[in-house]
Formats: C-alpha cells, structure tokens, sequence
C-alpha cells in the first residue's frame, strides 16, 4: 500500500508559524502607507510568484516589512494538484525565495495551473481520485522535501466537479494531510463559494476536515453570478469586502480550529490600507472572542 | 494511455478553445454540462493573462485605448506559443513586441511595436538583479591611468549594473513613451525620429535616459565587451558613471 509510506504525523516541521492574529495580503500599493504607518497587524503575506524575481524592490520593502510583521508566502503556481510531475525549476526558485526571505508559513493550493509546458494563470479543479490522491501526495512530499519545512496545503473554490471523483473534497484532504503530515489552510470564503456552487452544507464540509491541523484561515469577497440553468453561481474573486455569510461561516470554523491566524485576502479592486487593517480588525476581535472562550 | 495526464490535457484544451463544449467528466451537481460554469475558468485564464499583459505595457495600452488593447492581447493570446511558460509573470510578454509589429490593425502606428520592447526592457530592469554601482573616484582614477599611459592609451573594459539595457529604435519611441509620464508633450514629437534610450535601475526606480546615436553605439560596444581604446566620449562615459551605471573596470595591461 502506497498509503504505508507516508507518516501520519510527517517528518517536517512547520516554519517559526503565524501569531494568531489576523493579517492582510501586500500589494505594493501598500508597501509606503504600511512602513509609514504600521499599523497592528498579525501578519502580512504575499504570492510568491511576485518575488520570484532576482531584485528590485518587491525584495526591497518585502525585507524591510519583515522586520515589522511575520511573514506567510502563498504560492499560487506550483501546480501541486496537476497530474504531472512537478516543475523542479519552479521548486528552486520557491526554495530560492524562502531561504532569502525566511518566511513564517508556506502554503499553496489544492489546484493545477501548469500542463504540458503552459502556465494558464489560474487554479483549475481536479478530479479525487485514488490516482490524482497519489499524484497530489507525491507533490506535496516533494515540497516539503525541497523545503524541508512543513507546508500548508489550501481547500479551493470551485464551478464544476468531476462525475469519477471517488473522493469527497474534505475526504481527499484529509488524505493527503494524512499521508504527507502537511497542515490545512482553511479557506473559509472558499468552503461558501463551493458549498453554494455545487449545492453542499457548509458546516458538514467543514466538520469532514481534520480542523486541528488547520495553521491558517483565509477569508475574501466574491462575486455574484448565476449558471447557465439559473441556479446561483459564486466567484472567487478577491476584489470585494468579506461577505456577512462569511464572518458567519468563520466564527463556526473557529469554533472547531481554535484561534489561527487569519488572512484578509484582496488582489482586485484594491482599497486604501486602513480598510483591509479594518477588516482585519473585525477577524482580530472574533479571534479574541474566541481565545477567551478557550481559556 | 495514460488516462491521468488525459484528464488534464483533455480540460486544457478545451480551457484554451472556446469554440469547444467543456470536456467530458465535468459537471455541476445538478447535472447541468456547466457550459457557463466551464467559461468561469476560460475568463479567469484569458482576462487574467490580458491584465498581466495591459499591467506591462501600460503606455501601450494608452496609445490605442483599452478595448482595442485588449482585443489584440486576445488575439495574441489565441497562440498557445504565447502562454505563459512559467508561472512568474514580471517575465512575461517578451514576445508581445514582436507580435504588434505584425500585428495588422496596428499597422497606422509604426513605433508600437518598439513603444512595447522600451516597456518590457523597463519591466525587466525593475526586476533584475541589485549591484553596488563602483565609486566615481576610483573609476575616475583607473580610467586616467588608462588615458595618460606613456606608450598609449591602455585597454579597458567596463563591467554594468544588471539592470542596465539598451534601447534603440527607428522611431522617436522614447519621446512618446516620455510623453506619456508627462516628461514631453506629444504634439511636439516627429515619430520618424530615430532614438536611443539607456535603462538603468541604479536603486529602487527605472530610469530611461535619451541617448544621442553615438553615445549608445559605443556603450553597445562596452556591452559586447570590446576593450576600449582611446574612448572618444568622455560625456557618455561621465554619464554612465554619474547614474552608477558601471559597477567596475579593468584594464587590459601588457606585461
């Protein structure tokens, strides 16, 4: 059984690991007004796709925002849940960038992007299958030995399915959590958009995952659309505020994870700095809420 | 056959030609072939790639106008040459120059094209690598020993900063491009001018310089590595080392 070679715990250790706090995705628009005004913030992250580049400035400030606030790099183009083997050129320069910047967390994504030599941009879905299982734990082995640090793996949104997965969503995850001992980053705006899309409950798709491996929470807006039979139809768009049905979603998720650190995730339609530290204001009080209830 | 990569390849190619239904194995959970849910994906791919492309080649986007901008990034993207090879895109779009030369409904504005390549030697100088620019008096003192030898002028070669290119173009594409940073006023500009620009980014901004003819040819011949004989632009040569272009020199001294 290929299963018997994966540890259940995993031989890697996480990076130093997030504060529970609630942080905010960094875009250069915001490199100045953050050093100038440091607001309190958990944490910052960023794509790692951004600073795959050899200087400039994105390392410049990256560097000096780090000595302020930790750092999570998210990779959003290795292809992890591809069929193929993943790009070894891609993985130096992901190891590359985590050596120069010493992150606090890595994580990426249940989802592919590359195929035959094409990057496509965007992270496409994958059927759950016993082979795709075997194919996304041998990357996620492969990772975290590149790295040699424990890695995050992320739930995704998703507009379709596929009719041979054998596998439910959170059952797959848990899976590979399993075999390869990698961590859950919970995507709470993503466990709503599926739910909705594909007509499933929330609460049972969160309670099918193994939520004390969850190391971070991600929360973003989406965007309202409608299928081409009418049914409602939701995108992960990043480009609006957290949704009402999402906070409440989130206070159910840290019912079950405990406090973790919290990302407001924007990459579109980008605000003003103090209202994405707002918003992460709001996760930070509900982190809180939640922290007291514990002790 | 390998049914796994099947998969895949079987959602890329219908991802990349939408005049294709959506593959076969997806679905919605009503059973629905999700045509419209499957065009999700295609425009996140496409729209995704069209503003990597509009976010490099901004001043080219201005000259032609948004929709007519993105009308031609769709149509460069319809070649599956022109997708993305890696996942890093401040290095993609180094084939879109080439394309708008060719590009017939653009063919009204010769310099596009070399408006375009300006804009991606910027793109690649913001993102090269760092280097310590060599101190002035230093380059200063080794390039008079070089000058004032005895028997002749010693060799010598001059090693650049890596975010430093060279720009050259038939057409007065510095000027349009500067007009459209408010450095010149459009109106003012022949087209048909030939200009030559340096890029160079000795700290955190991209800076492009006018050059005369002369100066870039010889700066050219740096480049390739030529050793430099009685150098005949002591004003280019300032210039470079004013803007901390060189990050070193050595001379080629006989024994």
């Amino acid at each position: 059984m290929k299963s018997d070679q994966h540890s259940q715990t995993g031989p890697y250790k996480p990076p130093a690991g997030l504060p529970s706090g609630a942080g905010i995705g960094l875009k250069p628009e915001h490199f100045q007004p953050l050093l100038e005004t440091r607001p309190k913030l958990g944490f910052v992250e960023v794509h790692a796709e951004n600073y795959m580049v050899a200087g400039g400035p994105m390392h410049h400030y990256l560097q000096r925002i780090h000595e302020h606030y930790a750092l999570s790099v998210h990779g959003v183009g290795l292809s992890i849940g591809g069929s193929e083997p993943l790009d070894e050129a891609h993985l130096e320069r992901l190891k590359t960038l985590i050596a120069r910047h010493q992150p606090e967390r890595f994580s990426e994504h249940l989802a592919w992007s590359s195929h035959n030599g094409q990057f496509m941009n965007d992270l496409l879905p994958l059927p759950y299958t016993p082979e795709r299982l075997e194919n996304v734990c041998d990357h996620v082995d492969r990772v975290q030995e590149k790295l040699g640090i424990q890695m995050l793996l992320e739930n995704p949104a998703t507009y379709l399915q596929y009719r041979d997965s054998s596998y439910t969503e959170p059952e797959f995850i848990a899976e590979v959590i399993r075999r390869t001992g990698c961590g859950l980053l919970l995507d709470v705006n993503n466990v709503y958009v599926s739910a909705i899309n594909h007509g499933f409950s929330s609460h049972a798709y969160i309670d099918a995952l193994p939520c004390h491996r969850v190391g971070e929470i991600h929360l973003a807006g989406f965007a309202r659309d409608s299928d081409s039979q009418g049914a409602p139809l939701l995108i992960d768009s990043h480009d609006a505020p957290v949704a009402e049905a999402v906070w409440k979603l989130y206070d159910y998720a840290l019912e079950q994870t405990g406090a973790v650190a919290t990302l407001i995730e924007r990459d579109a339609n980008l605000p003003p700095l103090t209202i994405l530290v707002a918003e992460a204001q709001n996760a930070a009080r509900r982190l809180q809420a939640i922290s007291r209830e514990v002790a | 056959m390998d049914i796994k990569a099947n998969s895949d390849s079987r959602f890329q190619h219908a991802l990349l030609n939408p005049e294709l239904a959506p593959p076969d194995g997806v679905s919605a959970w009503d059973s629905e072939t999700g045509s419209k849910r499957f065009d999700v994906y295609r425009n996140n791919v496409i729209v995704s790639l069209i503003d990597a492309l509009a976010n490099c080649f901004d001043v080219v986007k201005q000259l032609v106008g948004e929709p007519f901008f993105r009308a031609m990034a769709r149509e460069f993207l319809r070649d599956p040459a022109n997708l993305p090879a890696s996942p890093v895109l401040a290095h993609y779009g180094e084939r879109f120059p080439a394309f708008i030369a060719d590009f017939e409904p653009a063919a009204t504005l010769p310099y596009l094209s070399d408006v375009a390549q300006l804009e991606w030697l910027r793109l690649q100088s913001l993102h090269a690598a760092d280097a310590n620019s060599a101190d002035s008096k230093h380059l200063s003192t080794v390039v008079k020993k070089a000058l004032s030898n005895e028997t002749g002028c010693i060799p010598f070669k001059l090693f650049f900063h890596p975010s430093l290119a060279l720009f050259k173009s038939r057409y007065a594409a510095v000027s349009i491009w500067a007009a459209h940073q408010g450095l010149a006023k459009l109106a003012n500009i022949d087209p048909n001018t030939p200009e030559q620009a340096l890029i160079l980014r000795p700290e955190l901004e991209v800076e492009t310089i006018p050059l005369s003819h002369e100066s870039a040819d010889f700066i050219d011949r740096c480049m390739a590595g030529e050793p430099l004989r009685n150098p005949p632009l002591g004003p280019t040569l300032e210039l470079l080392v004013q803007k901390g272009a060189i990050t070193g020199i050595a001379l080629f001294e006989e024994e």
